[in-house]
């Protein structure tokens, strides 16, 4: 799911900045073997604000290693070029150890491992040369050291990791060797450090991807179109948040005892939903008119399901996260406020109701020790009857509590998020391309 | 996995022979799903444990004529991946400590008819990128895959209860665990919710008989891969190194590879070809850190090497022996290297002279490829394989 909605992220991205250079020319592809290894190493500074956070005497580091082989694509358009390094194809790691100091002169320690399938997208302004490392932007930014452990967050490491411009007309000729080697520092939110990276890339020679689609042509049925525009979004998501009680679990993550909040607040400044007929026949579209209360005077109300979906996406006045996490004993919890997860809006037609849904994208994390891997996906939904339809100006409150644990947490999200849309226009489309296309770009 | 798949293939195989006939298919599908968890002492001191989520979901159909066949849907909403932590108390006081992941296991299960009524499910555990990481304490000190392989739990499958609704097995083991210097326990428990069998009646058309294969070429036994490979290995630099608890660490670790089972086929197959062989390997790994603590082992444990072959410019063979899928050759009970530390993917390479191309016999020594050049673990490898062919 998270590798699918990533792809998906990751495709609007790219279909974004195609948008803004229309004349895109063909994708090329190279296979990359990769060596070396990125280590963060960190720790609560005075300088970098732990004190507000709580993070001081925490210190710690993260190791990336990739799998030693990935895929570079790359497209240039007018005035980008847009390149990918897919690190899907075997399994990469990411390990982290942070201690922290105790008052009484001892300390904790947090261990914590995954598996990182990532891919990093870059866009690099000019035509002639694509960026190629792990500094990517926006969606295409990977999260590559995050654990459950205390850390920085992504954005905070984003200036510190490597990328090297490559001319375009070497990839295509020779291939490249591109050395990523070096360190910088980095300093966010409490934390500060050094970023050290061994890899190297070693890019074959590129050559024109091959159309994914095998030539076939998408589905052009005809399919009703709905937009709305997203007028607001208000409310919070409040994620209550328990380390688990068995020390066995809580103990290795050095979590026994924590607890609290994440409160995540997506102040929408503007955006749109589709809402689409599932299906290309008459009927279908038929049904979806009646659901719209658009049937014509006299025109009978046909029988039948009513099938549809949408997707929303909007930009926010910087969604935030806000984490305030206490320790049992009077030991320092942690404070900290990090850029939310991107999220889209999900609407679905079930039965006779309108099913609405808010999916974050990646997880809910800030630089406090936190669950990870397991608060992605649906964060907020709720449903309103179908013939709220009816109106140009539908309300959506979105309130479903959901309970997860796994991973040494448990947590109980309770969303209370008031999501306002006004229906804007209903026309018949070709394809159900319009769901995606890239009209409207997803930012968080 | 690799069952179910070699399973899709004799049922194709299957139904290639068979005359028309009316069948009755028995349809279900299933959800495992469940948790495996090892704890251990090692040598050193070592304390560890490993917990691995298995998710695994799929479909199966029986015919009545005995065959059956299977599917394995996708991982999506995957679990957290499979954590190795291991924490060993230092001289002076304090502790250091090993973290290391497997990624996410699926379970693997085998299924087999056992008369009219009842299913007989037997499960395993691999992982989901097929690569040498089922269940083991991974780089850090604590037993290896075979350890934690004690042999595949079962249950039996009532097909009439499960035609009338879904049915929910499980299975909750302990086992100890005990091989050289690291002891410990094994807990599995296991989930498989079927959903309701469906019976559906068909008549089977008769397919056409598969074309026959053109006879290779040149068909090659491996008769024996002889010689040990000995890598002098170090645990690298700060501050990698410390999430391994491998800082300091210096020593050796000594591969020797018997009893091959498999061919190659020189020309009648693709010129770059891989092959995948069965062979035994024995590892012996010494290892010390400046502390004074160390770690001695001898691992022995079935395991499969990927031998691939690739043309040269002078018309010889390019012989390149690498790590397959399963369980990782390099790994012992000692905190160390795995195969992906390997450089290049190699363990061994050498070369076949075009000249000796098509004589009965061929022996290759095999060098040492790249060593290891992995992150924390280091080492450049000495020795030599001798890899013997026999024509068939």
């Amino acid at each position: 799911m998270t590798r699918a909605v990533a792809a998906l992220a990751v495709t609007w991205l790219v279909a974004a900045v195609a948008h803004a250079a229309p004349a895109a020319a063909t994708p090329f592809e190279a296979g990359v073997r990769v060596e070396g290894a990125v280590t963060v190493e960190y720790a609560g500074t005075p300088a970098a604000g732990c004190a507000a956070s709580g993070l001081c005497g925490v210190s710690g580091v993260a190791l990336w290693t990739p799998p030693k082989t990935a895929l570079l694509r790359y497209e240039r358009g007018e005035r980008h070029v847009v390149a990918s390094l897919d690190f899907f194809f075997e399994p990469a790691a990411t390990r982290a150890q942070v201690m922290r100091r105790l008052p009484d002169g001892t300390a904790g320690t947090c261990t914590d491992a995954r598996q990182t399938s990532v891919e990093v997208s870059t866009v690099a302004r000019g035509r002639g040369e694509a960026a190629l490392g792990l500094r990517g932007a926006g969606l295409g930014r990977a999260d590559l050291f995050t654990t459950a452990c205390t850390g920085p967050r992504p954005e905070d490491l984003a200036a510190a990791l490597p990328v090297q411009r490559v001319p375009l007309a070497i990839l295509r000729r020779d291939g490249a060797t591109v050395d990523l080697r070096g360190e910088r520092s980095f300093s966010a939110g409490g934390l500060a450090g050094v970023v050290r990276s061994t890899m190297v890339l070693r890019v074959d020679r590129s050559f024109p991807a091959r159309d994914a689609s095998g030539g076939r042509r998408g589905d052009r049925r005809p399919v009703l179109l709905a937009t709305f525009a997203i007028e607001r979004v208000t409310g919070a998501i409040r994620t209550g948040v328990r380390a688990d009680g068995d020390p066995a679990r809580c103990g290795p993550l050095d979590a026994c005892g924590l607890a609290g909040t994440l409160t995540e607040r997506l102040p929408v400044r503007a955006g749109s939903l589709r809402l689409v007929s599932a299906g290309g026949s008459r009927g279908a579209r038929r049904r979806f008119r009646a659901a719209l209360g658009l049937l014509r005077p006299g025109e009978r109300r046909p029988h039948g399901p009513v099938e549809a979906i949408g997707v929303g996406v909007w930009r926010t006045a910087g969604g935030t996260v806000s984490a305030d996490l206490a320790r049992p004993g009077g030991v320092p919890g942690c404070r900290d406020r990090a850029a939310a997860p991107a999220a889209q809006l999900f609407l679905d037609v079930r039965g006779r109701h309108l099913e609405a849904s808010v999916l974050r994208l990646s997880d809910l994390r800030t630089r406090c020790p936190g669950p990870y891997g397991t608060v992605f996906g649906t964060a907020a939904s709720g449903r309103v009857p179908l013939r709220a339809l009816h109106r140009r100006r539908i309300v959506l409150r979105l309130r479903q509590t959901s309970r997860r644990s796994s991973g040494g947490f448990r947590t109980v999200t309770t969303p209370a998020l008031k999501v306002v849309l006004r229906r804007t226009s209903v026309r018949v489309v070709r394809g159900a391309d319009s769901l995606t296309s890239p009209g409207t770009v997803l930012i968080r | 996995m690799r069952r179910l798949a070699g399973a899709l293939t004799l049922l194709g195989c299957a139904l290639a022979a068979a005359p028309a006939a009316a069948s009755t298919t028995t349809e279900l599908s299933y959800r495992l799903s469940g948790k495996l968890t090892a704890t251990w002492t090692a040598g050193g001191g070592e304390r560890g444990s490993v917990s691995a989520p298995l998710a695994e979901t799929g479909d199966l159909s029986f015919s009545s004529d005995g065959s059956y066949s299977g599917s394995v849907g996708t991982v999506g909403d995957g679990p957290a991946s499979a954590v190795v932590r291991v924490v060993r108390a230092l001289p002076g006081g304090g502790t250091a400590h090993c973290v290391d992941t497997l990624g996410s296991l699926i379970a693997g299960a085998d299924f087999e008819r056992r008369g009219r009524r009842t299913l007989l499910v037997r499960f395993g555990h691999e992982d989901v990128f097929d690569r040498g990481s089922a269940l083991s304490a991974g780089h850090c000190a604590g037993p290896v895959a075979a350890d934690l392989d004690p042999g595949l739990p079962a249950a039996r499958l009532d097909l009439r209860r499960a035609r009338r609704r879904p049915v929910k097995l499980v299975i909750r083991d302990r086992r100890p665990v005990r091989a050289g210097a690291v002891s410990g326990e094994l807990a599995r428990r296991i989930v498989i919710r079927f959903g309701r069998a469906r019976v559906r009646h068909a008549t089977r058309r008769p397919t056409a008989r598969p074309a026959q294969e053109v006879a290779p070429d040149l068909q090659y036994r491996i008769a024996r891969i002889g010689g040990t490979l000995t890598t002098e290995l170090t645990g690298g630099a700060e501050p990698a190194c410390t999430l391994l608890d491998a800082c300091g660490l210096a020593g050796s670790l000594a591969l020797r590879l018997g009893k091959p089972e498999g061919g190659v086929d020189l020309v009648g197959g693709d010129p770059d070809s891989h092959h995948i062989v069965n062979v035994t390997a024995t590892r012996t790994a010494s290892a010390g850190r400046p502390d004074g603590s160390g770690c001695t082992d001898t691992a022995a444990s079935p395991g499969r090497v990927d031998l691939s072959f690739a043309d040269t410019p002078a018309g010889g063979l390019r012989v390149s022996l690498g790590p397959a899928d399963g369980p990782d050759l390099l790994r012992t009970r000692c905190a160390g290297p795995g195969a992906d530390d390997l450089a290049g993917n190699a363990i061994a390479a050498g070369e076949i002279p075009a000249g000796r191309i098509g004589k009965p016999r061929i022996s290759v020594v095999l060098r040492p490829a790249g060593g290891l050049r992995g992150t924390p673990f280091t080492g450049t490898s000495t020795g030599e394989l001798t890899l013997t062919l026999e024509q068939a």
